[in-house]
């Protein structure tokens, strides 16, 4: 039911498994490959019938999302195949699309897709014979690779023991953290400056809101929750302390004074002009800049908006407070491990025990407890164990976890990159993603929230510190910004000048998995 | 369902779980509160060794049960196209007998306040169906989350709505023993009174080997849930405040109640009483499925028309309808009865760190500052 090809000769083995054919979709750039694909048939080559042509213009069109609904609808192999480097029609589509697929691949390993099911070519509209051996080969691949297997197998109202025949993966525990919590009177100390800040600055109005934390004593959770201030009176209600785990900045594209494109012109009277081509309807006065309290974690997010062009950085105020790394109860957050604290440079505002000081980058004479201790982070290790064990084992271990997800958005709510106006998930026509909270929906939701944030994500866990469902998104985020670091030497939120590395490519990227 | 002749016996720990194993192997689905393999949730059981039957704090799971009664996804119809015409069978009602086992009062509550839904209008049959073979045993509270506001919304954490078991344990005398020194104590033993003819068949082939409860140990289990209810530290809201509070509608407290609402559904999903689904077809046009799906109204997408138009185009519009529908316009349709039962779940885990019950509390003064006579009818305190 509900696949794209015909059960009859769909990916459904036999009891003895001998009449089970592999479906291959191949993703087929119109001007190199359907062309070729198209001389093969010309020149009367033999190639296996197992493969259906989805022409796109470019392999710069291939869309995770293609991908994933070829799987999803029960293909069992997937080809993506366009020109040749040099050769692209529009001059760099196959380039960008070289980069990505490299991440979709090594995103895809670590979800425990088994690799051998997506394959990457090169094939001009000349290489008939290349065509056809390529399809052979992958059809071979994709046989001992077996079915994909009913992707929606796994009813919602049975629980899966992760096991497999080689057993559950079980992950290392995180070791001691390398440091304790700050002192009560160092985040006290900095909580009445930070308090005296905000109060200023929305006493002379250089800001018009203040984002900050503060304490809440009617939760359970040992966690500070976010304040958003505009009023001076109410800065005594902000705090600093290790609880502040959660990633403020994501408000900040949500204020209309900040997120570029919706910010509405000024007026030389210092007010808002909403006109109509020159005609002036209403005029409010002009909101001042946010100012949002940042952890050197979270300030990568500015420069990650602002290298996306989502933030008009001159109405952000960002003040920077010194981090010891945050905790939950006993638990030192896994990012903090390795972190070795402090204030962030970017910081507008740096705000330590010693006070509140302007333009100092970060640093306060007189305040020298950073860089503190650190150890490696815990998921190095965790994430090698991922990797070692086979693509069964993954596949079970992340099913495992996805099948709690509630598809409640907690994750995208708190991501300060997930800034989509319309996002994936809400696009129904057609519907790329389903609704449901059952496995078809809930891997494919997983999937793609981790692709889109590949080589974006500045690792603030704010998604999975907010998951009620305890699915370490911090791992998968983990996993994949050391594939991209290894492969293009490239940390997210570091430089606001830098291009994202999905939207670049240099001529010599490594290309050892396309053929 | 009011209790009638409701049967009372002491049961040790070992008894429990041999009770579930004999619901088990007779037939029944047995969905208890698990804490392997991820964070505690409600899960169906295979023996009852699963079960995470209590901690020193009772039992708290992550999301309520409400799935068992409105799935997270179910299929409705089906259709297949063949030979130009097209052929739907109904998808079969689920009327497998179920045991939700380890709810929390407010819990059983919340499946009332869903099952309320369900009945106004047209009857749901799917709901109807599992409704029908679904029997609850709640375990009663040993202690209140910061969060918990049960009491607020007319409950208790005694409270028998929706309970066809109900499961106190019996404390031990000294209350001032630490949790180490509590779990380090031999098994629990449990006041198990059924309340309803579907409760009094649950127990009936396991009840023989229990022993009958005294009024002595009623006593105190009283005492002890009264204990508790005196730790559920939250202003009560007013049955009355329903209207109050929908001419709250168009009021300027909204925007700054609502201001850091991230727009997720965290609070709908983890809910014992939200009942909003979406509708959706899956499938090609030779065949598929029409199936539902937990939806949430706190999420833009919920009232976007195809148009485009968005009738709940704001953040602040949206969890207004969340909150106003809980206790408001449902109390308005029910007697006054609140929707919200108080687990607090939504609050302990919204990101935004929203708190229902602070912001129907908000919402509530700024409304009767504005209208002080009207304030003054409407006094809350229960």
């Amino acid at each position: 039911m509900n696949r794209i090809m015909e059960p009859a000769h769909g990916s459904q083995p036999t009891a003895d498994g001998l009449d089970w054919q592999p479906h291959i979709i191949a993703l087929a750039c119109n001007w190199c490959t359907y062309a070729g694909a198209d001389m093969a048939g010309t020149l009367r080559l033999a190639y296996p019938p197992n493969v259906h042509i989805l022409r796109l213009p470019c392999t710069g069109q291939m869309n995770a999302m293609y991908v994933l609904k070829a799987f999803e609808q029960g293909a069992d192999g997937v080809i993506v195949s366009g020109c040749h480097p040099g050769d692209c029609h529009y001059a760099r589509g196959n380039m960008l699309a070289r980069r990505r697929a490299a991440a979709l691949r090594r995103l895809m390993h670590m979800l425990g897709l088994d690799e051998r099911r997506l394959h990457f070519a090169w094939v001009s509209a000349s290489e008939g014979a290349k065509w056809a051996k390529l399809v052979a080969d992958v059809v071979e691949e994709v046989r001992e690779a077996g079915p994909i297997g009913e992707w929606a197998a796994s009813e919602t109202s049975k629980r899966p023991n992760g096991r497999t025949s080689k057993g559950p993966v079980v992950l290392p525990d995180a070791g001691p953290p390398p440091r304790g919590k700050p002192s009560r009177e160092s985040t006290r100390a900095v909580t009445d400056h930070l308090q005296t800040l905000a109060r200023e600055l929305l006493e002379t109005g250089a800001a018009s809101q203040v984002i900050g934390y503060q304490q809440s004593n009617s939760r359970s959770a040992d966690r500070a929750i976010p304040a958003l201030v505009t009023r001076p009176d109410d800065a005594a209600s902000l705090t600093w302390d290790e609880t502040c785990r959660s990633n403020l900045t994501t408000y900040l594209t949500r204020s209309a004074s900040v997120r570029l494109g919706e910010a509405t012109p000024v007026a030389s009277n210092g007010a808002v002009d909403l006109s109509i081509e020159g005609k002036s309807v209403a005029s409010r006065p002009a909101p001042g800049a946010v100012a949002v309290v940042v952890k050197p974690c979270d300030a990568k997010s500015i420069i990650a908006l602002q290298q996306e062009g989502q933030l008009n950085r001159q109405s952000v105020i960002a003040i920077g407070v010194p981090c010891d790394g945050v905790w939950e109860g006993d638990r030192m957050a896994a990012k903090c491990y390795a972190c070795p604290g402090g204030v962030a440079s970017l910081a507008d505002w740096t705000v330590t025990e010693k006070g509140a000081v302007e333009n100092a980058e970060g640093k306060v004479d007189g305040d020298d407890r950073f860089p503190l201790p650190t150890a490696p982070d815990p998921r190095i290790a965790q994430v090698e164990v991922l990797w070692e064990s086979d693509a069964e084992q993954r596949w079970a271990f992340w099913q495992e976890q996805f099948r709690l997800c509630l598809r409640c958005d907690a994750c995208r709510a708190t991501c300060p990159l997930c800034y989509c106006e319309s996002c994936i998930t809400e696009k129904h026509r057609p519907q790329w993603i389903s609704p449901a909270a059952d496995s078809v929906g809930n891997t494919a939701w997983n999937f793609i929230r981790a692709f889109h944030l590949v080589g974006r994500c500045i690792g603030c866990d704010a998604c999975a510190d907010a998951c009620p469902a305890d699915i370490r998104l911090d791992l998968i985020n983990f996993a994949l910004a050391r594939e991209i670091e290894d492969r293009f030497s490239y940390r997210a939120g570091e430089d606001a000048d830098a291009a994202p590395p999905l939207a670049t490519f240099k001529p010599d990227d490594p290309q050892e998995f396309i053929r | 369902m009011s209790p009638r002749n409701p049967r009372k016996y002491v049961v040790a720990e070992p008894d429990i779980r041999s009770w579930l194993d004999e619901l088990i192997s007779s037939g029944w689905e047995v969905v208890a509160p698990v804490v392997e393999r991820g964070p505690c949730r409600f899960e169906r059981i295979e023996s009852a060794s699963e079960a995470s039957l209590d901690s020193s704090a009772g039992i708290r799971t992550r999301w309520s049960a409400k799935e068992f009664l409105l799935p997270r996804q179910e299929t409705l119809v089906e259709y297949s196209a063949c030979d130009g015409s097209v052929q739907f069978e109904e998808a079969p009602l689920d009327t497998q007998p179920r045991v939700l086992f380890g709810l929390t009062p407010c819990d059983a509550a919340g499946l009332e306040r869903l099952a309320a839904v369900f009945r106004s209008g047209p009857s749901d049959p799917y709901f109807q169906a599992r409704r029908d073979a679904t029997a609850v045993v709640t375990i009663t509270c040993r202690e209140a989350a910061p969060e918990c506001f049960c009491t607020a919304v007319g409950g208790s954490p005694g409270d028998e709505e929706g309970s066809d078991v109900q499961i106190t344990v019996i404390e031990a005398e000294e209350r001032g023993a630490s949790a180490e020194e509590r779990g380090a104590r031999p098994r629990h033993t449990y006041l198990v009174r059924s309340l309803t003819e579907k409760g009094h068949r649950l127990i009936e082939n396991s009840r023989a080997s229990w022993t009958p409860s005294t009024d002595e140990i009623e006593d105190r289990v009283r005492e002890q849930l009264q204990q508790v209810e005196m730790t559920v530290d939250r202003q009560a809201i007013a049955t009355g405040s329903s209207e109050l509070l929908e001419r709250s509608f168009d009021d300027s407290v909204w925007n700054e109640v609502a201001d850091p609402c991230l727009g997720c559904r965290i609070c709908t999903t983890v809910c014992p009483s939200c009942s909003c689904f979406d509708v959706y077809d899956k499938g090609s046009a030779a065949c598929g499925q029409r199936c539902r799906c937990w939806d949430g109204c706190t999420q833009k997408l919920f009232t976007a028309h195809a148009t485009g138009h968005n009738p709940r185009n704001t953040q602040v519009s949206r969890l207004r309808q969340r909150v106003l529908h809980k206790f408001s316009y449902f109390p308005n349709e029910h007697d006054g009865l609140s929707m919200c039962v108080g687990c607090g779940r939504c609050a302990a885990l919204c990101p935004a760190g929203l708190d229902v019950h602070q912001t129907v509390m908000r919402v509530i003064e700024r409304m009767q500052s504005r209208q002080p006579q009207e304030g003054a009818a409407n006094g809350h305190g229960a």
